[in-house]
C-alpha cells in the first residue's frame, strides 16, 4: 500500500529525473482519468439506482453513440482544423454495411461491425483523399455532399436496403449466448464511448496531436517540422471516419431497423454543432457538447415549440457560442473546476525566473553541442557546405524574381542573406525550403539534391527554419511548443492511438529535449508559460528553440530581430552564436544591417534577383555595388544592368 | 438525341441559378476571405419573398422580383451584422480562427434561417405561379421555354452588371482593392466594414434574383436553401474561386450533368452529379478551371 502511494506520488511531484512536461502531462492525465472513471461508474450503474423510463435509456444510448462519432470529428475538425460537415455519411455507411451483412448474409454482428468500420474508412478515403488536397471549405462541402447523398444511395439500392421503408431484420448483438437487453446495449455504448475517448486522448496527447494542432496555426510551419501536411490531414480524417463507422455499426445493431431518415443531413448538423459547442480540440468538449445537444432540446424545450424552433435555437446557439465563448463549454467547466479548493487542478510547479542574458549565453555554449548531434557530427566530419543553392531562377508572370542567384551555408558559420526590398531574398529562401519550385537551379543539403523534394522531406534531412510570424500556440505551454519540433523516431499514428511504448518513449524524449534546449538557452521560465502570455521576444526565442529541437544541420532564420529592442536582440544574437558554435550552419535573412554585420561570418548580398556581393562583413561593407543597391546609384555606375527585373 | 438536348437546355437553365449562388460566394469571398455558408438560404429567401409579394400581396411580377432581391440583399447584410461582424470586432485571434469562426456562425445562421422560414411558410412547398406562358420555342423537336431563357438571361446579366460595377464605380474598385490586400486598401481609405456590408448586400441581391427566377421550377420550398448552397459551391469549385464568369460556367456544367444523370438514370442520381464533379475537379485541378485565388493558403 505504502509503495503504491509512493508510486502514485511520483506521478504528482516532478523530480529531477523526469522532465517537467512529462510530470505535468501525467498529472493531467491522471486527473482526467479519475474524473472519467467516476463519471463512468455513475452512468454505468445509473439503471441500478434510478428508476427511469426505458425511453430515457434509449435516448442516452443514442447520445453515447453520437458522442463516439463527435469524438472522431473533433480530431479532424477540432484538433486539425479541417471542418467536416458530413459525419452522418460515415455513420450511415457503418450502419448500412454492418446491418446488411448481418441481415442479408447472416453474418455475426461481431464480424460485420469491423467490416462496417472498414467500409466507413474506405468511404473516408474516397472522399477525403481528393478533398484534403485543398482542405478547408472543400472538405466541408464535399463531406456535406456525401452526407446528402446517403438517402439517395439507400434508395438507389432499394431492393437491397429497403429504401425509405428501412432495412429490417438486423440481428442484435449477443454476448455470452444471449441477446443484449436495453441495459446491456446501454452499457455497451458506454464501453464504446470510454474506449473511443481513451484512444482519442492517446492521439491528442501525442506528437500527432501536436502536429494536428500545428495545422491550424500554420500549414507552412507544419511542413517545416518535417511533417507532411497532407498525410497529417488524411490521418486525422480517417480516424474520424473510423470512429463514425463504429458508432454507426453499433447503432444498426441496437436499433435493429434502420432507415435513411435516421441519417439525414440534420444529424450531420447536430453532430457538427455538438463538436463546436463542447469546445473544439478539447478532451471533454465532444462529450459535453453531445450531451448538451442531444438531451438539451429534448428535455429543456417546451414540447409545443415544435421541431423548427428547436432547430432555430441550434443555429442561434451555434452563432452565440462562437461569438461569446469561442473555446466552447469544456474550458468553462475546467476553469470552474480549477476554482474548487482542490489540489490536483492547480499548477504546483511555481514560477521559474528568467535568467540573465550572459548566463544564458555561457550555458548555451556548453550545453547545446550535446543536443545538436547532427550538426556536431557534420562539423566533426569537416563538412563544409551543408546547404547549397546554385543558379536559382524564378519567374512570377512577367517579373524575374531570381536570376541565377545562389547561396552557400557552411557548417558552424553564420551566412547572412541581405538585400533591399524586392531583391528576391524571400523567394530564394522559399526555394531553399521547398515552398516554391524554381524554374532553374539546384538545391542540395549535404550534397543530396533536394530540388524535387517537398518542404517536409527537406526538414527531415535537417533543414529547420523560423518564421517572421513565429509558430505560436496560444493554448500550449513553451515545452509543448518546442516538443512540436522534435521529429526523431516519430511514432506511427497507431502507436499513439494505442499508447504503445514507441509513442510514449517519443513523448518522454521530446519533453526531455524541449526542456534541455530551453534550459540550455537559459529560458526555462518559458517551459510552463502559455503561448498567449508570451512577449514577441519570447515567441521568437521559442520559435528558435523549436527549430533547434529538429536537430538541424541548417537553421534558416527569417528576420529574427524584427520588432525587438536592443537588449532582446543581444540575447537572440548570443543564442544564434551558440547554435553556430555547436556546428549548425545558420542562414540569416535580416533587415537590421547592424545586427547582420555584428553576427555574420559571411554576407551574401542580393539585388534584383542576383548575387552582387559575397564576402566577410568587412568586405561587403566597403563594396560600392552594395552601397549603390542600398542607397541609390551614388557612384553612377552606368554600365551596371539597370532595373531590368522591374521593367520586365 | 432530342431527349439529351432537351435535358441539356433544362440543365443550362438550372445551372444558371446555381451560378448565381456561386457568384454570391465569390463576391463575398474575394472581398473578405469569408465563406458565407448561408448564401444558399438567401436564394431560398429570394424565392419566398417573391412568392409572398406576388401571391399574397398581389404586387406585379417585376416589382415583386426586384423588391424580393433587394430584401434578400438586406437579409444577407443582417447575416453579416449578426454572424460575421462580431467576430471581426473582437480583438486578437488568428486569421485561421476567424475564418473558421465565420464558417461556423454562417452555418448557424443558415440553420436558423431555414427553420425560421419553415416556421413562417410551413414545411410543404407552395405552388409558384409561372411568370411566362408555358408554350415555348420549338426547334426541331426541342422546346426552349421562356422561363429557361429568363433564368439564363438573369445570370448572364448579373455577371456583366457585376463586372461593370467592379471596374467602373468607386465602390467596385474599392471592393477589388479589398480582395487584393485588405490592409493596404484600408490604408488607402477604403472603409472595410462598409465594404464588407456592401459585398454581402450585392451577393444577397444576386442570389435573391436567382431565387426569384427559379421559383416556378423549384416552387416556394423553404428547405431548398442548403442544397442550392452546395450546388453554388460546386459551381465555383469548377469555375474557380474569385472568378465571376467561372461561376457561370461551373454552374452550367453542373446543371447539365445533373439533367443528363436524372434523364438517363433517375432523380436519386442528382446528388451524385455534384459529388462526382467535385471529386474529379479536386483530383485534376484543385483551383478550378479559371481560378485565380488559391485556397491552399486558407
Amino acid at each position: 500500500m505504502a509503495s503504491g502511494i509512493a508510486t502514485l506520488s511520483r506521478f504528482w511531484t516532478p523530480s529531477e529525473s523526469i522532465p517537467v512536461e512529462v510530470a505535468r502531462a501525467r498529472r493531467s492525465f491522471t486527473v482526467n482519468f479519475v474524473v472519467a472513471l467516476v463519471g463512468l461508474v455513475l452512468i454505468w450503474f445509473l439503471p441500478d439506482y434510478v428508476d427511469l423510463p426505458p425511453s430515457v435509456f434509449r435516448m442516452l444510448t443514442l447520445t453515447y453513440l453520437a458522442a463516439v462519432s463527435v469524438i472522431g470529428m473533433n480530431l479532424v475538425f477540432g484538433l486539425a482544423g479541417q471542418p467536416t460537415l458530413g459525419p452522418a455519411a460515415t455513420y450511415a455507411v457503418g450502419a448500412y454495411v454492418s446491418g446488411l451483412l448481418a441481415a442479408k448474409a447472416g453474418w455475426d454482428p461481431w464480424l460485420s461491425i469491423p467490416v462496417g468500420i472498414l467500409a466507413a474508412t474506405l468511404v473516408g478515403v474516397i472522399i477525403g483523399v481528393p478533398a484534403l488536397r485543398v482542405g478547408g471549405f472543400y472538405l466541408a462541402m464535399v463531406t456535406a455532399f456525401a452526407a446528402q447523398a446517403v438517402p439517395a444511395t439507400v434508395n438507389i439500392f432499394h431492393s437491397l436496403t429497403g429504401g425509405d421503408d428501412g432495412l429490417v431484420g438486423i440481428p442484435g448483438i449477443r454476448i455470452g449466448g444471449s441477446d443484449l437487453d436495453l441495459f446491456g446495449r446501454y452499457r455497451l455504448a458506454i464501453f464504446a464511448l470510454a474506449i473511443t475517448a481513451l484512444l482519442a486522448a492517446g492521439i491528442a496527447r501525442s506528437a500527432w496531436g501536436r502536429w494536428f494542432r500545428t495545422l491550424t496555426v500554420s500549414e507552412v510551419g507544419t511542413s517545416a517540422l518535417g511533417v507532411s501536411v497532407y498525410q497529417a490531414k488524411v490521418i486525422a480524417f480517417l480516424l474520424s471516419a473510423i470512429f463514425g463507422g463504429l458508432a454507426g455499426a453499433l447503432y444498426a445493431h441496437f436499433q435493429l431497423v434502420i432507415s435513411p431518415a435516421a441519417f439525414s443531413f440534420d444529424l450531420s448538423l447536430i453532430l457538427f454543432a455538438s463538436c463546436v459547442i463542447g469546445g473544439l480540440g478539447t478532451l471533454w468538449g465532444p462529450i459535453l457538447g453531445t450531451v448538451f445537444f442531444f438531451l438539451g432540446p429534448h428535455y429543456l424545450l417546451p414540447q409545443q415549440w415544435g421541431a423548427a424552433w428547436a432547430q432555430v435555437i441550434y443555429g442561434v446557439v451555434l452563432m452565440l457560442v462562437v461569438i461569446l465563448i469561442p473555446d466552447g463549454l469544456a474550458p468553462l467547466v475546467r476553469s470552474a473546476g480549477r476554482r474548487l479548493p482542490y489540489l490536483p487542478f492547480r499548477e504546483q510547479l511555481g514560477d521559474l525566473k528568467p535568467s540573465s542574458a550572459r548566463s544564458a549565453a555561457s550555458r548555451a555554449v556548453t550545453k547545446l553541442p550535446a543536443l545538436l548531434r547532427r550538426a556536431s557530427a557534420a562539423r566533426a566530419a569537416g563538412t563544409s557546405a551543408v546547404l547549397e543553392a546554385k543558379g536559382v531562377s524564378k519567374r512570377f508572370g512577367g517579373v524575374r524574381a531570381l536570376k541565377g542567384a545562389g547561396v552557400e551555408v557552411e557548417s558552424g558559420r553564420i551566412t547572412a542573406l541581405i538585400g533591399p526590398n524586392g531583391s528576391g531574398k524571400t523567394t530564394l529562401l522559399n526555394a531553399c525550403c521547398g515552398y516554391i519550385t524554381p524554374d532553374e537551379g539546384s538545391i542540395t543539403i549535404l550534397g543530396h539534391d533536394v530540388s524535387k523534394d517537398p518542404a517536409y522531406k527537406r526538414a527531415r534531412l535537417g533543414m529547420a527554419r523560423t518564421f517572421q510570424q513565429p509558430i505560436l500556440f496560444p493554448s500550449l505551454n513553451g515545452a509543448q511548443g518546442v516538443m512540436v519540433g522534435y521529429a526523431d523516431r516519430r511514432p506511427s499514428p497507431w502507436s499513439s492511438l494505442l499508447y504503445l511504448p514507441k509513442s510514449l518513449r517519443h513523448e518522454r524524449e521530446a519533453a526531455a529535449r524541449a526542456e534541455a534546449i530551453l534550459c540550455a538557452l537559459g529560458v526555462e521560465h518559458l517551459l510552463l508559460k502559455k503561448g498567449e502570455a508570451m512577449s514577441l521576444a519570447e515567441t521568437r526565442i521559442l520559435d528558435l528553440a523549436r527549430a533547434l529541437a529538429l536537430d538541424p544541420l541548417v537553421l534558416i532564420l527569417d528576420e529574427p530581430a524584427a520588432g525587438l529592442d536592443a537588449d532582446e536582440v543581444a540575447v537572440l544574437a548570443a543564442m544564434i552564436r551558440a547554435a553556430r558554435d555547436a556546428g549548425v550552419g545558420v542562414l540569416l535573412v535580416e533587415h537590421d544591417v547592424a545586427f547582420v554585420l555584428d553576427l555574420a561570418d559571411r554576407i551574401i548580398v542580393l539585388d534584383q534577383g542576383a548575387v552582387i556581393a559575397d564576402g566577410t562583413p568587412a568586405e561587403v561593407k566597403t563594396d560600392h555595388r552594395v552601397a549603390a543597391a542600398y542607397f541609390g546609384n551614388v557612384a553612377s555606375d552606368a554600365e551596371e544592368p539597370a532595373a531590368e527585373g522591374i521593367q520586365a | 438525341m432530342e431527349l439529351a438536348i432537351q435535358a441539356l437546355i433544362a440543365g443550362l437553365a438550372a445551372g444558371a441559378v446555381y451560378a448565381l449562388v456561386g457568384m454570391g460566394y465569390n463576391i463575398v469571398f474575394s472581398g473578405t476571405r469569408i465563406f458565407n455558408l448561408a448564401q444558399g438560404q438567401v436564394l431560398m429567401l429570394g424565392t419566398m419573398f417573391t412568392w409572398t409579394l406576388r401571391e399574397q400581396m398581389g404586387l406585379p411580377d417585376v416589382i415583386s422580383v426586384i423588391l424580393a432581391a433587394l430584401l434578400a440583399g438586406v437579409a444577407n447584410v443582417i447575416i453579416e451584422r449578426t454572424a460575421v461582424a462580431p467576430l471581426y470586432a473582437r480583438k486578437g485571434g488568428s486569421e485561421h480562427s476567424r475564418i473558421l469562426g465565420t464558417f461556423i456562425t454562417t452555418l448557424g445562421a443558415s440553420i436558423a434561417i431555414q427553420n425560421i422560414a419553415v416556421a413562417i411558410w410551413g414545411l410543404e412547398p407552395r405552388p409558384f405561379k409561372a411568370y411566362f406562358p408555358l408554350t415555348g420555342l420549338h426547334l426541331g423537336g426541342v422546346t426552349i421555354t421562356a422561363q429557361q431563357v429568363f433564368m439564363v438571361a438573369i445570370a448572364v446579366l448579373a455577371v456583366f452588371a457585376y463586372r461593370l460595377f467592379a471596374v467602373r464605380t468607386k465602390w467596385g474598385v474599392g471592393l477589388s482593392a479589398m480582395s487584393e490586400d485588405a490592409e493596404a486598401a484600408l490604408m488607402r481609405g477604403v472603409p472595410i466594414i462598409q465594404g464588407r456590408m456592401l459585398a454581402f448586400f450585392i451577393a444577397g441581391v444576386i442570389s435573391g434574383l436567382g431565387g426569384a427566377a427559379i421559383g416556378p421550377i423549384a416552387f416556394a420550398n423553404p428547405n431548398l436553401g442548403f442544397e442550392f448552397g452546395l450546388k453554388g459551391f460546386v459551381a465555383i469549385a469548377i469555375g474557380g474561386f474569385g472568378s465571376t464568369t467561372g461561376a457561370l460556367w461551373g454552374g452550367m456544367i453542373l446543371g447539365m450533368l445533373e439533367a443528363i444523370m436524372v434523364t438517363y438514370g433517375n432523380d436519386q442520381y442528382r446528388t451524385y452529379a455534384g459529388l462526382l464533379l467535385m471529386l474529379v475537379i479536386l483530383l485534376l485541378r484543385p483551383n478550378g478551371i479559371a481560378g485565380r485565388i488559391s485556397l491552399r493558403r486558407v
